[in-house]
């Protein structure tokens, strides 16, 4: 008996497990309609991916697309410090007493990465290891699959340099997470490739070329937006020397400069990690609902230089349609009944 | 005679009216996120709307005359120089005043 029952047994289990492998497996599904994760992206040499050097990004030691491993330890240094335990992809932000967005908190925990210590455990996404006073962040498999779709998406076709307004070729990598107002997430972008333009991880748009005019990047004007990245080279110490940068906001085609910098950075700290408070930051006459373009630049030493433009879709704010409503009807009201040419008496 | 009209344009008040439009315009358009804050379409809108405003002030359909046609009026000079002349044209009579005393007629006013 006992052995007839063993090889039904066993069939069953194969039968169940092909079904969740295969048949149920809802990345299996997934990847069938986005020919993008599909396929690893190829490696191609920096020097034949820049076709303008006045405009293209150039320099740095970072290939063409980072792998998995790469961004899954450049997100682990955000994850150790938010986790996402709702596992959206999206880092869990600090709540202060009254449950709204802690961003002392948050910047407490991003300001400075790396010095902090933080507790030995294991979540979903990452191990940290504390032994002897030295800190080992660790991503887990679930961390590395994220980063490996991201990955696949940043990279896909690599040289197709997104049209609509959206680049950032150089250098420079990272992704950016946007909250609303109450800490739920809103948007998600990521660019882990030299030439490509960053796209979009999260909502409507995701697969999509992000920060382009017909997809945005979507912010909250009283929300906050959540950025990690990598600048200059992977090895500790390759980030970009004595550099400069610049942004600005586009306006009615013009440039206007929103703010601008340097640093030394004679450690040549090449990673970094931090929180933009728009709830706080963004001047009030600023925060309006309506599709703002900007553009930046960084340069450093030994030819370094990042380029980067985009569209983001600022919500949340003052909605310009009411008072664009009322002075519709009041041009109308105007026009109809104060500049009609009007007959008057005179003349034989 | 009959009195006639004559048309009055107003491109001044229509231009006025037409910069309003046109910021409304350009207000909705980038509410509803029709066109981005970075291209020159608001300002765009903005001088179509002006030119709406001064073309309504000239072409529209006129605003009829207010209130009926008014009298056909006496030329005031011709008729004051009637009036004198036939107030000489009296001047053969006795003017006198309230005593019963003549007087000279003063013309001086003329």
């Amino acid at each position: 008996m006992t052995g007839r029952r063993a090889p039904a047994g066993g069939l069953l289990a194969i039968v169940v497990m092909t079904f969740a492998l295969v048949g149920f497996t809802p990345s299996a599904g997934a990847q069938s309609d986005d020919p993008c994760v599909e396929n690893i992206p190829d490696q191609i040499p920096i020097q034949d991916l820049s076709d303008d050097p006045t405009v293209d990004g150039a320099g740095g030691t970072l290939p063409s697309v980072l792998d998995s491993d790469q961004v899954a330890q450049i997100f682990a240094q955000v994850y150790a410090r938010l986790p996402d335990t709702d596992g959206n992809g999206f880092p869990n932000v600090p709540d202060d007493a009254n449950g709204d967005p802690d961003f002392d908190e948050l910047d407490r925990l991003l300001g400075d990465p790396g010095v902090r210590d933080l507790p030995p455990g294991e979540d979903l996404n990452v191990i940290t290891e504390n032994e002897d006073g030295e800190i080992t962040i660790i991503a887990t498999p679930e961390l590395k699959v994220l980063a490996d779709t991201q990955v696949r998406r940043s990279g896909c076709d690599p040289g197709l340099i997104a049209g609509s307004g959206s680049a950032l070729s150089g250098p420079c990598m990272g992704v950016a997470w946007s909250y609303d107002a109450d800490g739920e997430p809103l948007d998600q972008a990521a660019d882990w490739s030299f030439v490509n333009a960053p796209v979009d991880m999260y909502g409507d748009g995701e697969g999509d070329f992000a920060f382009t005019s017909d997809n945005p990047y979507r912010v909250d004007a009283n929300g906050f937006v959540i950025y990690t990245g990598v600048a200059g080279g992977l090895e500790p110490g390759s980030g970009p020397l004595d550099h400069d940068w610049f942004l600005q906001i586009k306006l009615f085609g013009t440039g206007a400069e929103l703010d601008a910098g340097g640093d030394p950075n004679n450690s040549g700290e090449n990673r970094n990690a931090g929180a933009v408070n728009l709830r706080d930051d963004l001047p009030g006459p600023a925060k309006i609902n309506a599709v703002l373009g900007a553009n930046g630049r960084m340069e450093a030493n030994d030819g370094f230089r990042c380029v980067g433009s985009g569209f983001v879709d600022l919500q949340g704010g003052l909605d310009p349609t009411v008072p664009g409503v009322a002075l519709v009807a009041l041009a109308a009201i105007g026009l109809l009944f104060n500049a009609r040419p009007a007959l008057t008496w005179g003349g034989a | 005679m009959a009195a006639a009209t004559v048309k009055r344009n107003h491109p001044i008040r229509g231009a006025f009216y037409g910069v309003i439009l046109g910021l409304g315009l350009a207000l909705m358009a980038v509410g509803l996120k029709v066109v981005n804050l970075d291209s020159i379409m608001p300002i765009v809108l903005v001088v179509v709307g002006v030119i709406i405003g001064i073309v309504w002030g000239m072409a529209a359909p006129a605003k009829k005359a207010k209130g009926p046609a008014p009298l056909q009026t006496l030329d005031p000079e011709p008729a004051d120089a009637a009036l004198t002349s036939s107030f000489i044209g009296a001047g053969d009579a006795e003017l006198v005043d309230d005593n019963g005393d003549s007087f000279e007629a003063d013309n001086s006013h003329e």
